[in-house]
């Protein structure tokens, strides 16, 4: 995958679909429908992805490591409050002290990006654990400028970046995900998609 | 039952019990990584486990390899986002008892439960 034109569109459907499956899964922990209005998918080398982000406003992300890549997912502070809102109310969790909307969107973040690599592992006839959810509060661009550190300089390291906007009666939600591919997946994603 | 519970999310724990507690099981004992649940294994003895894949400093398909391996008993049902299709035929290889896909409610949880193997 060299540039945006490589995003065939048997993966832009998968992407779309582990999106679709990601808000049903959102749907249950809200106990609300979310309809889907936006997504889109960008593709970008590592060194340049920090560039595509918005500037201003706090923001959550959420990583979660796998072999040969990961999954960044990004609220925007505000919507993010929200979501964790929706989620503690299901779990009338009340711990004092605790950093509960941290909590609640890490596990929200596990959701959406198991949701995405549920469909990329099958795709590739592999198996993939994510990590276990690593939250910071900081600007995206910030969490975006940080993401290739993470991985080694020679694994060819690519990043797919999913915009999607989620609404439902009660909540609207933006979300971001990058998901990060070494050339080995992105090698196994083409075959999988030209099959 | 008396349940352990092995998730590296703190809130997941807590809904976890919450649920298994409304369904008249007891929680016996808690663990947020793999060595840690390897160890909770052997100290509270549990009836059952419910097993998180994404596990800070390892994953649940070991512990759950770990566990059968050194010939654990207790029924043990993996509690995951991960519903991955090779994921799932490995779970059943190495003796999971049941799976759940997160999120679930209390009705799905008790169906689970009531389904074990």
């Amino acid at each position: 995958m060299n540039s945006a034109e490589d995003i065939s569109p048997k993966l832009l459907k998968i992407l779309e679909t582990g999106v679709d499956r990601g808000a049903e899964r959102l749907a249950k922990i809200s106990r609300t429908n979310w309809i889907i209005q936006t997504v889109s998918v960008r593709l970008a080398q590592m060194n340049r992805i920090a560039a595509m982000a918005q500037a201003d406003g706090q923001d959550y992300g959420v990583f979660l490591s796998m072999d040969g890549g990961g999954f960044l997912v990004v609220f925007p502070e505000a919507e993010a409050k929200s979501m964790a809102s929706a989620f503690l109310t299901q779990t009338e969790w009340e711990k004092p002290g605790a950093r509960m909307e941290e909590l609640a969107l890490s596990e929200i973040a596990n959701v959406i990006a198991n949701a995405i690599a549920d469909l990329l592992a099958d795709a590739c006839g592999r198996a993939v654990f994510l990590g276990a959810p690593v939250t910071e509060k900081k600007k995206a661009v910030e969490l975006l400028e940080e993401l290739p550190r993470k991985f080694p300089p020679d694994s060819g390291a690519q990043t797919l970046l999913v915009y999607a906007h989620m609404s439902s009666s009660s909540l609207s939600a933006d979300c971001m995900v990058a998901i990060i591919l070494d050339e080995d997946w992105q090698r196994a994603l083409l075959k999988a998609v030209e099959a | 039952m008396k349940f352990l519970i092995v998730d590296d999310s703190e809130a997941a724990r807590f809904m976890l019990k919450s649920m298994l507690e409304t369904l008249g099981h007891s929680v016996i004992g808690e663990a947020g990584t793999a060595e840690d649940a390897m160890a909770a294994y052997d100290k509270v003895k549990p009836e059952a486990v419910t097993l998180d894949l994404s596990l800070a400093r390892g994953n649940g398909l070991e512990v759950l390899k770990g566990l059968r391996g050194k010939g654990a008993t207790a029924q043990i049902l993996v509690i995951s986002g991960n519903s991955q299709k090779r994921v799932q035929e490995e779970l059943a290889a190495q003796g999971a008892s049941g799976f759940l896909c997160k999120p679930f409610n209390l009705e799905e949880l008790a169906a689970a439960l009531k389904g074990l193997r």
